[in-house]
């Protein structure tokens, strides 16, 4: 087991990649009470175009099966659904799909071995009827449409739809009810048997455990289980335009508000820095424009062109950095309009710089009080850039302003869409 | 863990060590009982003071100070449990280890500035004013609280289960002066705690904040904390309310009659275990994996204010089946259509939430709240309580739900066309 310390912030991550190429990652705090187990797959809504397994030609499949597959996973074979056995136990257990993972977990204080063999095997046994399939299209749907009644969904579903022109990543998670009722079990089938290879897969455990112990009986699990060589994804190779799909949209639905949102689509390939860190150089710059420490905050403000404040977020696809800036206003073009002139002409002082720094800092080291949301951390760190969380750390400190300014230099900001939704009164 | 309480001027400190954790967090609890018509002063207050002090005059330059301070997260809000309301300022703040020395001092300094040394003038009272017209706006726009605040007005406006955040009526007539004066009441009339959860020496803490607080107010002794409820409709009232959603939402309350004590805090919370707690519950397995009507059932328990709730989103056609099909449930728990095993894994789910929670700042502080104005037992009494709850004890407290309000908000049909 490989270990990966942190001695400033007293953490220590463990690390083992199994036989049949199965991840573990351990991080445990003997101050916890209970124990957090995801099971995961670099496997979400962006990956539904590929070649399955003993076919040669790529096959689309219906937006949405990576989160139908997730509802249908813990369907078990002459037993109840996982679900129910293990809200019998007293255990909590949940699943979830983003664009680019889906991952399925337990938060546990006993009986640490039978939970995590429970939920290896119940991931590791795919048990589709076209009973259980059809059943399963009345609950998404309502899923579905719980959804479409929160207003910022659908500003955002509209947005990535009009950010990037053929990558899988404008499509939503769930899909739309016309989707998902196309979807047949032979269609789960061919996703799982690509994406739910050990090779694809990784475990990720936080809380109060002793590492031997848990690494252990996971191997013991995965060794008693035959798995089928592992032949390379082949995902198909989509060429994505630098120019947005739509420059500008405005949308209606039931608000009593008008929301704004825009995404810039960077390109960030001729930058030559890795995208964990650039992560945090963004964030930087975003927080520093925009949030309440920002003089366009305040300024906005007193012109009552925002009464709260502006959301921010960074997305990192292929060759692509995506910032989302997003608020409610009644003038939506004065904030357009300030918004662009401000991404215009980035500005960053040191001394913001070096303030914005202790916020990361601090952010970072605050992710180990939770387990839940250091198990997602972790999750997210792996699949999105492939490494473990806590060298994240080392790469904060060495952040500097004068690498900062240069990557400034070289943002083209001029590629954005924007999408406004009004009351349909209005 | 280890807990202390000491007496300070005008207030209890309540220390509660968190071994390890690297933020440690301070709140200021001020207690009174629930009153109509303090209900949007007492919100307006409690917004306004962590916006602006003398020395940050700003919103900004008070966001600056936080970020100086390792990020300090300052908070504010206002929480019932059932007829009490509490007034809350809280901090959290990184470790000093992973920070500067003498950082703790400079963050208590900055929590005594926001308690002590607010900035009340007109100008910021206008940002807030419309800050808040601008949240109620935000909540006209969440269809499930429009739905969950709907059907409380319709069982009962008047009791304090059923008062909204803030109302508008009120907000239109109040000053600045107005919240001038709530403030010293605040300050001088209710029952002030302040919870102090994290890793450090609880005499150098505690000498820290002796040395910088003190109030004018005495602690109080509050009497009939929790709802009862004294008129239960014979028939139940329904409301449906049609407005612009993709799926419909299902309400309905219950009101609970003469529940003791050992129901309200043992007994009541396994029933609802049972009926619709989570993914092994009656509504749960009827409603969504039988029929696949929806995608979410469930019910709350709300044993303060003496309700219990149950929701779930559904298809406007699915109504009377949903309806028909969650009174089934409720008429089989009362005549005992229910298995051990049910029970068991109902009193497994809440003792492995206890021990998921127990060292969690926020939950180990409304521990000691509950004590303090419920008389709460320990976490290892409560969970030697529950293990003896029996079959005929919940079919007993079963009885004593009484169906008040079905309100049914739905809408024209899914904007998909299949």
């Amino acid at each position: 087991m490989k270990q990966i310390k942190n001695d400033k912030i007293n953490e220590t991550l463990y690390y083992e990649k199994l036989k049949n190429g199965l991840e573990v990652y351990l991080l445990k705090n003997p101050e916890e009470t209970s124990i957090k187990i995801s099971f995961a797959t670099k496997y979400g809504s962006m990956h539904n175009s590929f070649v399955p397994k003993n076919k040669k030609n790529y096959v689309d499949y219906p937006n949405g099966i990576a989160h139908f597959l997730e509802h249908k996973l813990f369907e078990m074979e002459d037993k109840e659904n996982a679900l129910t056995q293990f809200q019998k136990k007293g255990v909590y257990v949940n699943a979830f799909t983003s664009k680019n993972i889906t991952a399925y977990y337990l938060v546990l204080t006993e009986n640490i071995e039978e939970n995590v063999n429970d939920l290896l095997d119940f991931v590791q046994s795919p048990y589709f009827t076209d009973e259980n399939v059809e059943k399963e299209k009345g609950i998404i749907s309502e899923e579905i449409k719980m959804w479409d009644d929160f207003p910022e969904e659908k500003l955002f579903d509209t947005l990535f739809l009009n950010t990037f022109v053929n990558h899988p990543y404008r499509n939503s998670i769930a899909g739309r009810i016309k989707d998902i009722k196309k979807i047949t079990k032979e269609d789960l089938r061919d996703n799982y048997d690509v994406f739910y290879h050990p090779q694809n897969m990784f475990v990720v455990v936080t809380g109060n455990f002793d590492e031997k112990e848990i690494l252990k009986i996971i191997k013991d699990n995965q060794n008693k289980k035959i798995f089928d060589p592992f032949n390379s994804i082949i995902l198909k190779h989509i060429e994505e335009p630098s120019k947005v799909y739509k420059d500008k949209e405005i949308i209606k639905g039931n608000v009593e508000k008008t929301k704004i949102a825009i995404n810039y689509k960077i390109l960030i390939s001729h930058l030559k820095i890795k995208p964990e860190k650039l992560e945090f150089y963004f964030n930087i710059i975003l927080m520093n424009l925009f949030d309440k420490t920002s003089e366009i905050n305040e300024k906005l403000k007193k012109l009552s062109v925002l009464t709260d404040g502006i959301k921010i977020d960074i997305d990192f696809v292929d060759n692509f950095s995506v910032w989302t800036i997003m608020a409610e206003t009644e003038k939506p073009e004065e904030l357009l309009k300030n918004i662009v002139k401000s991404m215009k002409n980035i500005k960053v002082t040191e001394e913001e710089f070096e303030r914005k720094k202790k916020v990361l800092i601090s952010e970072f080291i605050s992710h180990f009080n939770n387990l839940n949301g250091l198990n997602q951390k972790i999750l997210f760190t792996k699949a999105n850039f492939n490494i473990d969380f806590i060298s994240l750390f080392n790469l904060i400190e060495k952040l500097n302003y004068q690498e900062l300014l240069k990557i400034i230099a070289k943002l083209d900001m001029s590629n954005k869409t924007v999408v406004i939704l009004e009351s349909k009164n209005s | 863990m280890d807990y202390q309480k000491i007496s300070g001027q005008g207030f209890n400190l309540h220390l509660i060590e968190k071994k390890l954790t690297k933020r440690n967090i301070v709140e200021i609890r001020f207690a009174d009982k629930i009153k109509y018509e303090d209900i949007t002063k007492r919100y307006f207050l409690n917004e306004y003071l962590i916006s602006i002090t003398n020395n940050y005059p700003t919103e900004r330059l008070l966001s600056i100070k936080t970020e100086d301070l390792y990020n300090v997260h300052l908070g504010s809000t206002i929480e019932r449990i059932g007829n009490i309301s509490l007034f809350v300022i809280g901090i959290s703040f990184l470790n000093e280890k992973y920070t500067e020395k003498g950082m703790i001092d400079q963050t208590i300094k900055f929590l005594k500035e926001i308690v002590y040394n607010c900035n009340f003038n007109e100008e910021q009272f206008k940002v807030i004013k419309k800050r808040i017209i601008e949240e109620i706006k935000d909540e006209e726009e969440s269809k499930k609280y429009k739905a969950t605040i709907s059907l409380k007005e319709a069982m009962d406006k008047n009791s304090p289960f059923a008062f909204r955040r803030v109302y508008l009526k009120q907000l239109n007539s109040l000053t600045l002066q107005d919240i001038k004066d709530y403030y010293q009441q605040v300050i001088s009339e209710s029952d002030i705690n302040i919870y102090a959860v994290g890793d450090f020496s609880f005499t150098a803490f505690s000498k820290k904040i002796l040395k910088n607080f003190s109030f004018p107010s005495k602690p109080k002794l509050f009497k009939n904390n929790c709802l009862i409820h004294n008129k239960f409709r014979l028939l139940s009232k329904k409301v449906m309310k049609k407005d612009k959603v993709n799926q419909s939402i299902l309400k309905i309350g219950f009101k609970l009659k003469d529940l003791n004590l050992f129901e309200q805090e043992y007994v009541m919370p396994i029933y609802n275990e049972i009926l619709g707690g989570g993914s092994n519950s009656k509504l749960f397995n009827e409603v969504r994996e039988k029929h696949s009507l929806a995608y979410y059932s469930s019910s709350l328990y709300s044993p303060y204010d003496n309700v219990l709730y149950i929701s779930s989103g559904i298809s406007k056609e699915n109504y009377r089946l949903t309806k028909k099909l969650i009174s089934k449930i409720i008429n089989d728990l009362q005549q005992g259509k229910f298995t051990e095993e049910d029970i068991t894994s109902a009193k497994n789910n809440m003792i492995n939430r206890f021990n998921m929670n127990r060292k969690e700042s926020s939950f180990l502080i409304s521990r000691q709240v509950l004590k303090q104005y419920y008389k709460a037992k320990d976490i290892d009494e409560v969970i030697k309580q529950i293990k003896k709850v029996t079959k005929k004890q919940i079919i007993d407290a079963s009885k004593k739900i009484k169906l008040d309000t079905i309100y049914f908000l739905y809408g024209g049909e899914s904007n998909e066309t299949d």
